[in-house]
């Protein structure tokens, strides 16, 4: 995106629901950054900016609320986002080897891009996949037990 | 014996509900004793009534489906099969207390289960389950998803992220949301499992929601089983089901320790197996049991605890923040054979600071797995260290 400015779709589908819910203008924050991350791919600064004016809430807690959250990011990151969990039940099962195996073949840590920047890779915590760990997130899809092979084999398939 | 998987015909709880008054709904619900299955137990018809009987302009329905406690994903299943009797569970707890608007805030995580729970509100207003409902009586859904924030399933900071505030800030209690909630108005929040209970007790009566369970712990309750177990999944047991009934039940015996309520519950060592109880009045969770097998070191498990707690620890009030990080560190320090009893002790005295002076229910909680773990496997694990040295 070259832009550095909200399209207009995004900022008429915001206007839109605020018509639809009438309700105050900060309450439009967590679906505002949904949408935005969803067409940047991240939560540029230009963005946090006009959403300060479109809710009314000062800049910097639109920025202290965005980087509350795991899933938002202020800074560009690959194209297909992966999360590891690295809670207790998947910790149990074994997602330590996952992560090295990740690790190895792709030459990055957690919370690294890759130098293609084709996937960035995090740790996150419970991902409601205890029963069927260990358990990764790509894109907001989950995959689930996981082993060093399978998990090789399916982040293939993201270009 | 089953309540959720209960044979039903969506629609009838809210039939039923809407051929009474709110008073009488609340009533049913009180008389059934069902308890907040978010693992708070609050009792869900008093709920409603400081809801209706709290002022304000409007009043607000908020399903919690931010399941993050680690260990549970019951409400994962429920979303997938049962949205449609959640919905209704929702406009039931709407006519009792006078709503006309629900939320249900969604788990980032859980952003794959959104085009269902979207499905079934579409669903839900064309089959009359929402919309205009009776005379004079209109209620309708819309989702938020959160976006990765476990503290955000504790009820006062999900109200603040629908708001648009960062969570910690401003609130302390009283007021409660049910007289303050969303933007300040009167607002029930309750769990995915609650409100689908509610329904299923509208359509069957009270009474046949009181066979299960205990005088306290009426009901059956979602079992989320993760861990060192041959068959893990969501399991529904009756609650004062023992700890040993229902390792037993899901391949587990042989544990050398179970965790109940997630990483904020408390630690089960194999000697109480027999005797300690599934229920609000014994061990009470939300849902999620971890199991662990006789080869764990649990000091491993308590760190990863802790490194949790340290990471979603929202970071506004003191004895949280850094106490956290204090008893990782504790727990560092015993797992390297650097601990004497006496970090011991401080850490434990903190749990005592951190239990009293914390705002919210996760430094609140904080102590309960660190006290329990630490005190039936604290020794044992400085004594190895001892050996080390």
């Amino acid at each position: 995106m070259s832009t550095n400015e909200l399209t207009r779709q995004i900022k008429e589908e915001i206007e839109e629901l605020s018509r639809k819910r009438n309700l105050p203008r900060h309450t439009l924050l967590m679906n505002s950054l949904h949408r935005i991350q969803e067409e940047y791919g991240y939560i540029p600064d230009f963005a946090m900016q006009e959403l300060s004016e479109i809710t009314g809430i000062a800049p910097a807690e639109v920025n202290a609320y965005v980087s509350f959250y795991h899933f938002f990011s202020t800074e560009p990151t690959g194209r297909h986002k992966v999360w590891f969990c690295r809670t207790i039940s998947c910790h149990l099962a074994g997602k330590d080897q996952i992560v090295k195996a990740v690790q190895d073949r792709f030459g990055v840590k957690m919370g690294q891009t890759t130098p293609d920047g084709r996937f960035t890779f995090a740790f996150t915590n419970c991902m409601g996949m205890c029963d069927k760990g260990p358990a990764m997130l790509i894109d907001g899809e989950t995959y689930t037990k996981l082993t060093p092979e399978k998990v090789l084999e399916i982040l293939e398939k993201y270009e | 014996m089953s309540v959720i998987y209960s044979d039903y015909n969506v629609g009838a709880g809210l039939s039923k509900a809407l051929e009474m008054t709110p008073e009488q709904v609340i009533e049913t619900i009180k008389e059934s004793g069902l308890r907040g299955r978010g693992g708070a137990g609050f009792p869900t018809g008093m709920k409603w009534e400081f809801a209706r009987r709290a002022e304000g302009d409007e009043r607000f329905i908020i399903c919690n489906a931010d399941e993050g406690e680690p260990g549970t994903f019951k409400d994962r299943e429920l979303l997938r099969d049962m949205t449609p009797v959640l919905l209704e569970g929702m406009a039931i707890a709407a006519w009792a207390v006078g709503a006309r608007r629900g939320f249900i805030y969604l788990r980032g995580e859980y952003r794959y289960l959104l085009p269902v729970v979207n499905g079934a509100i579409e669903e839900a207003r064309r089959a009359g389950r929402l919309g205009s409902l009776k005379d004079g009586f209109e209620f309708d859904v819309e989702v938020t998803l959160g976006a990765g924030a476990y503290v955000c399933g504790e009820e006062m900071a999900l109200i603040e992220s629908l708001e648009g505030v960062r969570s910690g800030e401003y609130r302390n209690r009283p007021p409660y949301p049910v007289e303050k909630g969303f933007i300040n108005m009167p607002t029930v929040v309750n769990n995915v499992e609650t409100l689908i209970k509610a329904a299923k007790i509208m359509a069957h009566g009270s009474g046949w929601f009181r066979q299960y369970g205990t005088e306290k712990s009426t009901g059956t309750k979602l079992i989320s089983v993760s861990g060192d177990v041959a068959q893990p999944g969501v399991y529904e047991i009756p609650f004062g089901m023992t700890i040993h009934e229902l390792l037993k039940m899901v391949g587990g015996l042989g544990a050398k320790a179970v965790q109940v309520g997630g990483a904020s519950g408390i630690c089960i060592p194999s000697e109480e197996f027999s005797t300690r109880t599934i229920a609000f009045e014994d061990v009470p969770t939300g849902g999620s049991v971890i199991v662990f097998g006789p080869g764990r070191d649990m000091m491993e498990v308590l760190e990863n605890f802790m490194e949790f707690f340290c990471d979603e620890s929202c970071g506004y009030c003191t004895p949280c923040r850094e106490g956290n990080v204090v008893l990782l560190e504790t727990v560092r320090k015993i797992r390297s054979g650097q601990a004497t009893r006496n970090d011991v002790d401080l850490a434990l005295g903190l749990c005592s600071t951190m239990r009293l002076a914390s705002k919210c229910g996760l430094g609140q909680s904080v102590p309960n797995p660190f006290e329990s773990i630490m005190g039936h496997f604290g020794d044992e694990a400085l004594a190895r260290a001892g050996e080390r040295r």
